[in-house]
């Protein structure tokens, strides 16, 4: 999967102009649907929007929180990042409260009370 | 009471702190059969510990293989439970054993958890030592020659291969040949080798993917043989996973190492390295590790060479203690030139080969003194020992010759007669049963009488019954001079004279 994202990035960045990206797009869609790789076109789809995100140094960030965020709020958390930066939200129950942030997969900020009361009775 | 409680619970909240800060977290992507794939934990360490957070609770894992866009990491607990996506955590720490001398007469897990049903090991929880189950071995600085015997208490090996403390001998064999009896004879007879002189050997032994039932019945040996009180036992049964099989002889090494650090004798038996080099290849391949010849990873060799490597002699400044490896080797029909048991016949420093053939004789232990070696044992052997020990070589020696005469006994000349009877009562006084260790003094003596032709008029098969009813005589009549040969661990002209003369006096008893 590296390598199509690789490539598909790279061919991408040699042109310019609207059409010839519109070419590069369909000619990738073609390569997957020749080898057949085309089942996993959405997890392809969703690495190259991620290595595109971090080209451009923008980060890919996803905030889970146990309940529907206001749009407030949602605005007041998407403010601390920059304009560069993926900016996902998911909801999760088990979080009980709070939001737990995950930077580029690997960067994890938990403010959640499940973290917190895990870490009490550990 | 419960006011008191409830204030106290209202205080501990009160005090409760808890700083939001970024970690590093992983997510798995794959998993089955005890592996897993990691995505993220780019700042993962090599052998670090990690920690699963699953449905049913934390799993801890260790990372065995760091990749570019993953980690491959080794479930060390329950791989059922773990399921993709769940989140890993870095714990800082690579793989550690708690330990202390608690640990002595319990049996414990690869990561120290009880498993004898004795309750918690530590009480105090401040008290106990993380030995990080990957250390380096000690330099060679560090290190002195191996100088004191270790005993075993068996026959044969304490007069012919003789082991001392801070060496690594290779136990190698086919099944059911006694590999292990030797073993645990050897931790037995460290009880009679204490003395108010000499401190013990605290033994380890590490039952790398054997039946429970076995250990179990090891375990009661022990404690019927009074030896589980400077014993441990470190299980990976068959039944636990190849990862927990993988850690067992390194956690055992690290509890040897404590004893060591402390300045005491230690010695570790790992049952068996055979097992450990199949729990090693199962991991490996699952990783996805290119297999090289019968399947075991490139790196088979370099896991027992840090591992044996790590048994030594400590010199007098760092406190003079000694770690001794006894790895044992199960062989396929008698194959040692198979690949594992090359390998660890490299490694060490010489091995006790036991035969089928022999065993089957009646000869038990079953010892091929011929292939059998110590290449570093000899200076750490007794002088009294040494002594009576050389002659007994070259007898045996000379007997194996004339060995293929025996049937034409009628026809063979007197001088030949006379030398494969001594052969035959040598190798008689050799035979010993199970679990029962003799001292080195009483070795000394029963091999000073059947090399010096106290026992050649005495009938083949009624050797040893004889010779048990001689030295129970010296031993009544006579003790002080057992107990000289003991303290001094010489044989001097004096003690010969009366020995001697004490022998003919009890002669034919």
């Amino acid at each position: 999967m590296n390598n199509y994202v690789e490539a598909f990035t790279e061919a991408l960045a040699e042109v310019s102009g609207t059409a010839e990206k519109d070419k590069v797009i369909s000619n990738f869609s073609k390569l997957l649907r020749r080898t057949g790789d085309i089942k996993s076109g959405a997890k392809i789809a969703a690495a190259i929007h991620k290595k595109m995100v971090n080209n451009e140094n923008g980060k890919w960030v996803n905030i889970e929180s146990a309940r529907q965020l206001s749009d407030s709020k949602s605005r007041s958390l998407k403010s601390k990042f920059s304009k560069k930066d993926n900016i996902t939200f998911n909801i999760n129950p088990e979080l009980v409260a709070g939001v737990r942030i995950l930077v580029n997969g690997e960067e994890e900020l938990d403010n959640t009370l499940n973290q917190k009361l895990n870490r009490l009775f550990r | 009471m419960s006011y008191e409680i409830i204030e106290k619970l209202k205080k501990e909240i009160a005090d409760y702190k808890d700083e939001t800060k970024f970690d590093h977290i992983g997510l798995v992507t794959e998993v089955g059969d005890g592996i897993a794939k990691i995505a993220g934990l780019s700042k993962a360490l090599s052998q670090e510990l990690l920690t699963i957070e699953t449905k049913k609770g934390e799993v801890a894992a260790i990372a065995f293989n760091l990749e570019e866009n993953f980690v491959g990491v080794v479930i060390l607990g329950e791989a059922q439970s773990v399921k993709v996506g769940d989140r890993v955590h870095q714990t800082g720490k690579v793989v550690s054993i708690k330990v202390g001398p608690e640990l002595l007469g319990r049996v414990v897990d690869p990561l120290g958890n009880s498993l004898d049903g004795k309750g918690a090991i530590f009480v105090d929880k401040d008290k106990p030592k993380d030995y990080p189950l990957e250390r380096s071995a000690p330099s060679v600085v560090a290190r002195e020659s191996v100088n004191t015997p270790l005993h075993t208490g068996i026959k044969a090996v304490d007069a012919m291969i003789p082991i001392g403390r801070g060496q690594r001998e290779l136990i190698i064999g086919d099944r059911q040949t006694g590999k292990t009896a030797i073993a645990l004879d050897t931790i037995i007879n460290q009880r009679q080798e204490a003395s108010d002189k000499r401190q013990g050997v605290i033994c380890i032994y590490v039952a790398v993917g054997q039946k429970n039932s076995k250990v179990a019945k090891l375990v009661k040996t022990l404690e019927e043989k009074d030896a589980l009180r400077y014993s441990i036992i470190v299980s990976a049964p068959a039944s636990s996973p190849a990862s927990v099989q993988y850690l067992a002889p390194f956690a055992g090494c690290a509890i040897g190492e404590f004893f060591m650090d402390h300045g005491q004798d230690a010695l570790v038996v790992y049952d068996d390295l055979s097992k450990h080099a199949d729990a090693y290849r199962q991991l490996s391949l699952l990783l996805r590790r290119p297999p090289g010849r019968e399947a075991y990873p490139g790196d088979i060799f370099y896991l027992h060479a840090r591992l044996l490597e790590r048994a030594a002699k400590l010199n007098k400044e760092l406190g003079g203690g000694s770690l001794t490896a006894l790895p044992i080797i199960e062989t396929q029909l008698g194959d040692v030139s198979a690949y594992i048991p090359t390998n660890v016949i490299s490694i060490t420093d010489g091995q006790i080969y036991l035969e089928s053939d022999l065993f089957y004789k009646g000869l038990r232990p079953a010892i091929n003194a011929g292939l059998s070696v110590s290449r570093v044992g000899s200076s750490a052997q007794t002088k009294a020992m040494k002594k009576v020990a050389g002659k007994l070589r070259l007898e045996l020696a000379q007997f194996r010759e004339l060995q293929a005469f025996v049937q034409f006994a009628s026809d063979l000349d007197e001088n030949t007669k006379k030398q494969i009877g001594r052969g035959q009562r040598l190798t008689e006084i050799l035979k010993q049963v199970d679990n029962e260790p003799i001292p080195f003094e009483k070795q000394v003596l029963i091999i000073y009488m059947a090399t010096n032709g106290y026992l050649d008029d005495v009938k083949v098969e009624e050797v040893r019954s004889i010779c048990d009813k001689m030295i129970d005589k010296v031993e009544k009549l006579y003790e002080d001079i057992l107990k000289k040969i003991k303290e001094t661990g010489q044989m001097d002209e004096e003690t010969e004279a009366k020995l001697k003369s004490c022998l003919e006096e009890v002669r034919g008893v």
